[in-house]
């Protein structure tokens, strides 16, 4: 993952995962699960303001008790429950995230076009080119594939502007 | 997958509030590229999303890109804390957002839209000025590489209105 696409899938702008970072005394090395560690954290301290340094560590454990348990609890001395975590919808909210770290994420183009160092996927994933829709076309037969683009042609030539 | 107007006619008959963006747009505005999802920039209204989600949710939509088994719940609070999705459904690959960058939130969108008819349905998509200037504002590599083609349908349109 690039950083762009990390902190897409934590949920937080690239500067707040570079300060995390540096907080947390982690190396650059930007990982899937990584990041969902990192977005508990951030939930966990949103909800109840704990800093990030000991969320972090809560992170691994919490996530364990999935799918086993349904909700993650922190608990103040006194047994007084200070955060509820349902697990269900900090995933579904995670799972958008990645997705869209994959498939809609795109490093924006600055300055002078560099030196091409990429191939393959990994330069078409850094053009912009959503893989995830080239694997879903190649799920389909030559057949149905030429029956879509018939479906596409027809549907832009039917299509009149109401003026 | 379904043909485009099969997914925008069912939108349509949900009563969903939406305007077409995305390479479905530039291509009925006359782009040559062949696209194989929907995008729409859909009202974030609390109505309009129950609306959505129920549509979205009817077609089994799920996440593109990531594995099957996650967790994943589409209802209108998921689409209140992340607007922005790419889906896979039963009717074709979507993805939905409410706002577009370049243009602004939805009621921008809409303002920059114009109404379209296949056979006997009417939806909005977004205007040529206004695709040119979202394109614009991504600036991922392969939306600025669509730009020449469409400032130049933009040209041939302003030359020969």
């Amino acid at each position: 993952m690039t950083l762009g696409q990390f902190a897409t899938a934590v949920g937080a702008p690239k500067r707040w995962v570079q300060n995390a970072f540096q907080a947390l005394g982690l190396p650059a090395v930007y990982t899937e699960p990584l990041a969902r560690r990192l977005a508990f954290a951030k939930a966990v301290k949103e909800a109840c303001g704990m800093p990030l340094r000991r969320a972090f560590p809560l992170a691994d454990a919490a996530l364990a008790r999935w799918p086993a348990h349904k909700t993650w609890e922190l608990r103040e001395p006194d047994g007084a429950v200070r955060v509820v975590i349902d697990f269900e919808r900090f995933l579904s909210d995670y799972a958008v995230r990645l997705s869209l770290s994959r498939t809609f994420y795109a490093e924006k183009r600055r300055g002078r076009p560099r030196k091409r160092t990429l191939r393959g996927i990994a330069w078409a994933e850094w053009y912009g080119v959503d893989i995830s829709l080239l694997v879903e076309s190649l799920k389909r037969t030559p057949e149905e594939r030429l029956r879509q683009l018939d479906e596409v042609r027809e549907f832009f030539a039917t299509a009149r502007i109401v003026r | 997958m379904k043909a485009f107007i099969g997914q925008i006619a069912a939108l349509v008959e949900g009563e969903v509030q939406f305007v077409v963006i995305g390479g479905v747009a530039a291509g009925l505005h006359g782009a040559g590229r062949a696209t194989f999802d929907l995008d729409i920039c859909y009202d974030p209204s609390a109505e309009n999303r129950e609306r959505l989600a129920k549509a979205l949710a009817g077609w089994g939509a799920y996440l593109r890109g990531v594995e099957p088994g996650l967790p994943f719940t589409m209802d209108a609070r998921q689409l209140l804390i992340t607007p922005v999705m790419t889906l896979t459904t039963s009717t074709g690959d979507l993805d939905v957002m409410d706002r577009v960058a370049g243009v602004g939130e939805f009621a921008a969108v809409y303002a920059q839209s114009v109404v379209i008819r296949v056979g006997d349905v009417a939806f909005r998509t977004l205007d040529l000025p206004a695709l040119v200037a979202a394109k614009r504002a991504s600036a991922r590599p392969k939306d600025l590489d669509q730009l020449p083609e469409l400032e130049a349908l933009l040209a041939m349109r302003r030359s020969n209105p």
